[in-house]
């Protein structure tokens, strides 16, 4: 008898492709996460399908950390806005001070725990800085909503004419059998 | 037996000899590889081959020698539209359902056209359809 899966490959994808055109749509804020989404290929193991999506896999961020790190900052919220709820250090890498321009600030620049002083170009000069993180914007949690609510319904009725595929092979199949 | 290799080689054989398909591939006959290739140096579009599964086909006396194999090919474009994907894939389908052939290595029977999932966005750049087949599979005495 013909082995038919009940979920195909085909349902697996096209749900796949709704999330990852919802995603595609809720990182409209930042080209550099939107261009890391990828819809992997949807497999058939052993009558398991299956598929995902991948963001930032292997990418950098302008910092040189893993893209990875600034998009779970934007999903959950970092810093004062994250669960710690507390501002997070900055400090040098590969050099003793952080440079930087920063308007808002006004003289006497007073060398302290944080600052060192003034640096070329107008810039201060820090040991270190104090960020306050990002908001949450949960653009993957609002896309996993948006995709379950409008694309479950059609998979369920993709499973439901597979199903029934299935029966009318099957009982098709019994009828041969019983007529020879 | 007849290993994943051997019938994986007979299936890229034979997919090379599509010239309709292999004339539009930018590395022509070299376009089609496996899915897992591990080189970085091609040209869209290409084709990739995906051997999914290659089971014993259980019989008593151990006779046939019968194998039963599900393979994917995937056909990857970086145009705009997805018009070439899925052209690709219509002279694939057109070209391979229900073709039986003889190989290097073993025959094959009817292909089965199992799934066939239209173009979608792998990426922001690149289209991807696929053709998922099976087929029994006989080794040669």
């Amino acid at each position: 008898m013909a082995k038919t899966p009940i979920v195909k490959i085909s349902n697996i994808t096209k749900f796949m492709d709704s999330l990852a055109r919802s995603l595609r749509s809720n990182f409209a804020w930042s080209s550099q996460i939107r261009k890391t989404i990828r819809n992997h290929p949807a497999t058939d193991r052993s009558g398991n399908v299956s598929g995902f999506i991948t963001i930032g896999e292997n990418e950098k961020d302008k910092s040189g950390n893993p893209l990875s790190g600034m998009i779970r900052a934007f999903e959950w919220g970092s810093g004062i806005h994250g669960t710690k709820r507390a501002k997070y250090i900055i400090s040098p890498k590969n050099k003793t001070r952080l440079a930087f321009l920063w308007p808002k600030a006004t003289p006497p620049y007073i060398r302290g725990r944080k600052l060192a002083g003034t640096a070329s170009g107008g810039r201060l000069s820090f040991f270190y800085v104090e960020h306050p993180g990002v908001q949450k914007r949960g653009s993957i949690e609002k896309s996993v909503n948006a995709t379950l609510s409008k694309a479950v319904p059609e998979l369920k009725l993709a499973i439901r004419q597979n199903i029934v595929d299935i029966i009318n092979i099957t009982v098709n199949e019994i009828n041969k059998t019983t007529a020879r | 037996m007849i290993s994943d290799n051997l019938v994986q080689q007979d299936l890229i054989t034979k997919l090379k000899t599509i010239t309709t398909v292999t004339n539009v591939l930018g590395d022509g006959v070299s376009g089609i590889k496996e899915l897992e290739w591990q080189g970085d140096t091609f040209k869209y579009p290409c084709v990739r081959l995906d051997l999914e599964s290659n089971e014993y086909v259980f019989d008593e006396q151990e006779l046939c020698q019968l194998y039963s194999i599900e393979f994917s090919l995937y056909i990857f474009s970086e145009e705009r539209s997805s018009k070439q994907c899925s052209q690709i894939k219509g002279l694939l389908e057109n070209y391979l359902t229900g073709i039986g052939w003889t190989g290097t290595n073993a025959k094959y029977t009817r292909l089965r056209l199992i799934d066939s999932v239209p173009a979608v966005r792998e990426d922001e750049r690149t289209w991807r359809s696929q053709l998922k087949y099976r087929t029994k599979v006989q080794i040669l005495p």
